[in-house]
């Protein structure tokens, strides 16, 4: 039976999605708004609490967030990034195609351990500079690199929100994303740059104004580096946190304790005169999000929508694991490509924990809801935020990049990976299992 | 002592209407950084810089990279000279929001807009707004310097 708590929580929920998606007012403020309404609403009509909002907080994802922001905080400055975009064009000899592949194989790369919204930051930039000496449209390499950092952050656990919520949710390990998303995310990030490619086929062709080969000699990628020791140490303490979260099981910590451990001793290495500008780069905003969202979500679960729906899945009948699975990484995928992927995410997951209570075996879901989140954001333009950056940033040139263009590039980069990566998934489901 | 007392009363200044390739030609003729543009009443609605015509030619990125020690020629935009459809680009699309003194404001006061503004030149303009001159930094400097009884 429908409650009024039920109706009341619903409400909060769906008006508070229509107007962060209405984008006239900041997402963070919305949620903020909304997540007090939720708790207001839930003491006087009896579902929900505040001690049962701060429980519902993943206080594991929000950890591990801060602790990898403030290592990003401590790299940002360092000219790191683009010692590595200068390196890449350097390696390509200034040739069009290998430029397109080294410079998003270095911005995927950086994005499954680092934010892929900082690394586009940082590496579209300079992307913009080596464009413009070799006489390049800069709008396949910047169109290029968002899409495919957005893939390369599903690889990891820490490569993407989405993985980090999933992976909290489903105590899923960082090796478990290295043994089932990373060889799928390897075969999509080929498919999707020859795809690119043949798309930007006539955008990449060789200029014939300049040598490109003398323009890129003439680049010196050491210059590129401000301050190399700390450039090193931050290295270090990244790789300790990686080979931290590799065995996770072993030393028995969970992410966010590897990833606040790591980030402390880095601050504590590199002691920067400027603490508070590295703090300044941790996404305050992101987190006052990502909470605000687990407690509208705490609210419907305890008012019992989510029950409500989970059993709404299950009488549609007895659905095949795969088809289940499927069906949730297209239907993820394409609300990804008109909304925000990360409320989709904190929504479904208690759906899924809900559907695993009913005895349902929700391994595959996971992996579903993963990739479809991932996948998503790269069909249209507003689809994820490293797409509204470089766009934005294409703006201020003479190669603005306009929604449409975005959908006529990016919607079959989306369809031709999801349809790739659901191939995979049927295939790794009967094959090797999940 | 007034800007009137100070400013330049022969100035160069260009119509509303004119393109890109016009004020080049009056700029390299006349060798001048800056000049006001006009409309039919000779009234001042803006200003056309050296550095926005240049602007044309120098790449997107020193927009975005504060550093690029890491180059030492800008490649394909080393000999880059603007395209016809540059050239014939109204000024009015890139002419910028005039900051001007009255002509009967103190050296003073117009020095300070000029520091404040970051500008080596502004226009001089009568209480219509129509342009009556031009002041530098030179013009006005000089002239407050010689109050001070050296």
């Amino acid at each position: 039976m429908i409650t009024l708590s039920v109706i009341i929580s619903i409400f909060i929920f769906i008006v508070v999605l229509i107007i962060i998606f209405s984008e006239k007012i900041n997402r963070t403020i919305v949620a903020m708004v909304g997540a007090t309404l939720m708790v207001v609403a839930g003491i006087y009509f009896g579902f929900y609490n505040q001690e049962q909002a701060v429980e519902v907080v993943d206080f594991n994802t929000l950890g591990l967030l801060i602790g990898m922001m403030i290592l990003v905080g401590l790299l940002e400055p360092t000219g790191f990034f683009q010692f590595l975009a200068v390196m890449a064009a350097k390696i390509s000899k200034g040739k069009p195609i290998r430029l397109l592949i080294f410079l998003t194989a270095v911005t995927s790369i950086a994005s499954m351990v680092l934010d892929n919204v900082t690394t586009v930051v940082l590496i579209a930039p300079v992307t913009i500079l080596i464009c413009e000496i070799l006489g390049y449209n800069t709008r396949p390499f910047l169109i290029s690199e968002a899409i495919l950092s957005n893939i390369g952050g599903m690889a990891t656990l820490v490569g993407d929100p989405p993985n980090i919520l999933i992976a909290s949710a489903a105590n899923f390990t960082f090796v478990d994303f290295l043994r089932n998303s990373l060889p799928i995310v390897l075969v999509t990030w080929l498919v999707s740059i020859i795809v690119l490619n043949y798309l930007f086929r006539k955008e990449l062709q060789s200029s014939k104004i300049i040598d490109n080969g003398a323009v890129v000699a003439q680049l010196n990628p050491k210059e590129a580096i401000k301050e190399p020791k700390i450039v090193f140490k931050v290295l270090v303490m990244i790789a300790i946190a990686l080979i931290g979260f590799i065995f996770e099981d072993l030393i028995k910590l969970e992410p966010s304790l590897i990833a606040i451990g790591a980030s402390s001793l880095a601050l504590l290495w590199v002691n920067p005169s400027k603490v508070k500008e590295v703090f300044n780069l941790v996404e305050w905003d992101v987190l006052v999000f990502f909470s605000s969202l687990f407690i509208l979500v705490g609210g419907l679960e305890n008012a019992g929508v989510l029950h409500y729906l989970a059993q709404a899945i299950l009488s549609i009948g007895d659905l095949h694991p795969v088809i289940l699975g499927v069906s949730l990484l297209w239907i993820v995928a394409l609300l990804s490509a008109i909304v925000d992927n990360i409320p989709i995410t904190i929504a479904i997951i208690p759906v899924i924990l809900e559907l695993e209570t009913m005895g349902i075996p929700v391994t595959p879901l996971w992996w579903a809801l993963a990739f479809g989140a991932g996948l998503g954001g790269n069909g249209t333009i507003i689809g994820s935020t490293a797409n509204v950056i470089v766009t934005s940033l294409s703006d201020r040139t003479r190669y603005p990049i306009s929604p449409m263009l975005w959908n006529k590039k990016g919607l079959p980069v989306m369809f031709i990976s999801l349809t790739v990566v659901s191939g995979l998934y049927v295939l790794f489901f009967f094959l090797i299992g999940f | 002592m007034i800007v009137r007392n100070c400013m330049k009363k022969r100035v160069f200044f260009i119509h509303v209407d004119e393109t890109v390739a016009g004020a080049a030609k009056l700029m390299q003729e006349y060798h001048i950084g800056t000049l006001p543009v006009v409309d039919d009443n000779n009234k001042l609605i803006g200003i056309l810089t050296l550095h926005s015509l240049l602007r044309i030619v120098l790449p997107d990125f020193i927009e975005f990279v504060a550093n690029f020690s890491f180059i030492n020629n800008l490649g394909a935009f080393e000999t880059r000279i603007p395209s016809e459809a540059e050239l014939d680009i109204h000024i009015k699309e890139i002419m910028e929001e005039p900051i001007f003194v009255q002509q009967d404001w103190s050296l003073v006061h117009a020095a300070a807009i000029l520091h404040n503004e970051e500008l080596n030149d502004i226009p001089v303009v009568d209480s219509s707004r129509r342009l009556v001159g031009l002041a530098s930094h030179v013009d006005l400097g000089t002239a407050i310097i010689r109050s001070w009884n050296l």
